[in-house]
């Protein structure tokens, strides 16, 4: 028995090692595949978040879903959105919240939601207060459609840094690339923290509630390069509920033998 | 009194027949700019044109050193011409006048006078040749046009309003260039997003949604005076215009401008 229990936890070890082996190479994996061309096939399978529709009433600057990617350089993101006339814009900044560098803009963030039931409405009950930096993403309105491809200029804090040129025919998807030295997190193994914001929602603000849609509601979205906290802190849980099973195992047996030596 | 520039954009879309005779008539008017201490300076803008219209522009602006021309190499519309002639008296960082008006010699010169004094009397941004006030007269348009124009102004003025405008198409046009430098800078350096005839029509809502005086002046439209056809497509025009109201609207309703 006592070797059964050695064999399985050894066993359960391994594949929990291997996982997370296979979790780092996934994401390297991954970063390789996109390419800011327009194309969001290449976003299939890859780690996302779907966004409350209730969050906000403007459907333009309503978020639906965000993918999202890391490399050593750029953060990699893709948005969709309810809207998909063409002759809306997209505005809306990308917060960054361990940034090591540029740290500008005071911000609340929200930090808890509550539904409303009156006007069905997700209104944050709960802020955090911080300086953040923040890229600005922005393209213009036009009453054409852009048979070349949607410029989004990107700035940085408020300062212009590039433009990209993506089709998005339809105007409901987006995709570009943020430069991580920026923000001081270019390096490799570094994690990358991060909430969008939509830009200001005068139909909101005209009916009182909170004019601004986060994406991920209330908590930040996340990429890290290697395992997780919980990933390593779960491996020394791991040992030692093997180390008290095995224990108990052995307490029960020592009784056991104590007991057939008294009979 | 230090001397202002009035700049003169004058879209051309195979004008040939037309542009050496304004520009004739503009420097016959450039004596009496002078003397309220103005300065003429042409901005000939030629949009993809087919004809000779370039050739005869190049030998004006090498004849006169007020002349610039600019040049489209393939039809972008009316829109995109204004916004070149606009982004160009921009560039020069002085701060004037801005005329524009259509090429086709339809409007007269004569009137930017009146123009010029009402803009500084009363203080204003945008200041409208209207065919539509006291002492106007609209000459050799057919029954259908002028039909069609006035179903136009009644439809702007219930859905635009525009306080103090009854001419919201009209192409002749005196502005103030800081208040296009404002605007300019609003709109990244775009002003005008149309490029149909509608984009004078976008061009006073966005004048007036920032808040900047609009009047106007009466003139006399000389429709018989026109060299060559009419370039404009009037049901495209209509529809484009109509469009254009509804999404300008939902656009300010959304506050993305």
């Amino acid at each position: 028995m006592k070797n059964k229990i050695i064999f399985i936890s050894i066993l359960l070890l391994v594949i929990m090692i291997s996982a997370v082996e296979i979790y780092a190479a996934d994401e390297v994996r991954y970063i390789r595949g996109i390419e800011i061309d327009g194309n969001f096939d290449d976003w299939d399978g890859k780690p996302h978040i779907i966004d409350n529709e209730d969050d906000i009433r403007s459907d333009w600057l309503n978020f639906t879903k965000v993918g999202y990617f890391a490399d050593d350089q750029y953060l990699y993101i893709y948005a969709e959105r309810l809207s998909s006339k063409s002759f809306y814009p997209w505005r809306f900044n990308v917060v960054i919240l361990n940034a090591k560098e540029g740290k500008q803009r005071y911000d609340y963030i929200p930090t808890k939601y509550e539904y409303d039931d009156k006007d069905k409405y997700y209104q944050p009950t709960r802020y955090r207060k911080r300086k953040y930096a923040q890229f600005q993403i922005s393209t213009d309105y036009s009453y054409y459609r852009n048979k070349k491809g949607t410029p989004i200029g990107i700035s940085f804090n408020g300062k212009k840094i590039e433009t990209v040129l993506l089709d998005s025919n339809s105007n409901k998807r987006i995709e570009f690339k943020l430069p991580l030295d920026k923000v001081g997190l270019d390096k490799e193994n570094i994690d990358v923290k991060f909430m969008i914001k939509s830009s200001f929602d005068i139909k909101s603000y005209r009916k009182g509630l909170y004019p601004y849609d986060w994406v991920a509601d209330g908590k930040p979205i996340i990429i890290t390069t290697g395992p997780t906290y919980w990933q390593i802190s779960s491996i020394p849980f791991f040992i030692m509920t093997i180390f008290i099973v095995k224990r108990k195992y052995r307490k029960g047996q020592e009784t056991e033998n104590s007991s057939k030596e008294t009979i | 009194m230090a001397r202002e520039i009035l700049y003169v954009v004058l879209p051309c879309y195979n004008e040939e027949d037309n542009i050496r005779k304004l520009v004739e008539k503009w420097k016959n008017e450039e004596n009496q700019l002078r003397k309220k201490n103005i300065d003429l300076s042409l901005v000939l803008v030629n949009d993809g044109s087919i004809d000779n219209t370039l050739n005869i522009a190049n030998s004006l602006g090498a004849l006169y050193h007020s002349i610039e021309v600019l040049s489209h190499t393939t039809n972008l519309g009316l829109g995109e011409a204004v916004n070149t002639g606009i982004n160009y008296v921009i560039s020069q960082n002085n701060k004037g006048l801005l005329c524009v008006m259509d090429a086709d010699l339809t409007h007269s010169p004569y009137y930017v006078h009146s123009m010029i004094d009402k803009l500084k009397e009363e203080g204003l941004s945008c200041v409208i040749a209207s065919r539509y006030r006291r002492g106007s007269k609209v000459e050799g348009l057919s029954l259908m046009r002028k039909l069609l124009s006035s179903l136009a102004r009644i439809i702007y003025t219930f859905t635009l309003s525009i306080k103090d405008v009854r001419d919201y198409t009209c192409g002749y046009r005196l502005y103030e260039t800081k208040a296009l430098m404002d605007l300019s800078k609003k709109y990244n350096g775009k002003i005008i997003r149309e490029r149909s005839f509608a984009c004078m029509m976008e061009l006073l809502f966005k004048f007036d949604k920032e808040g900047f005086k609009i009047g106007e002046v009466p003139f006399v439209l000389k429709y018989q005076l026109k060299g060559g056809k009419s370039k404009m497509r009037i049901f495209k025009t209509a529809n484009r215009s109509l469009m254009l109201i509804g999404k300008l609207k939902k656009l300010v309703n959304e506050g993305i401008i």
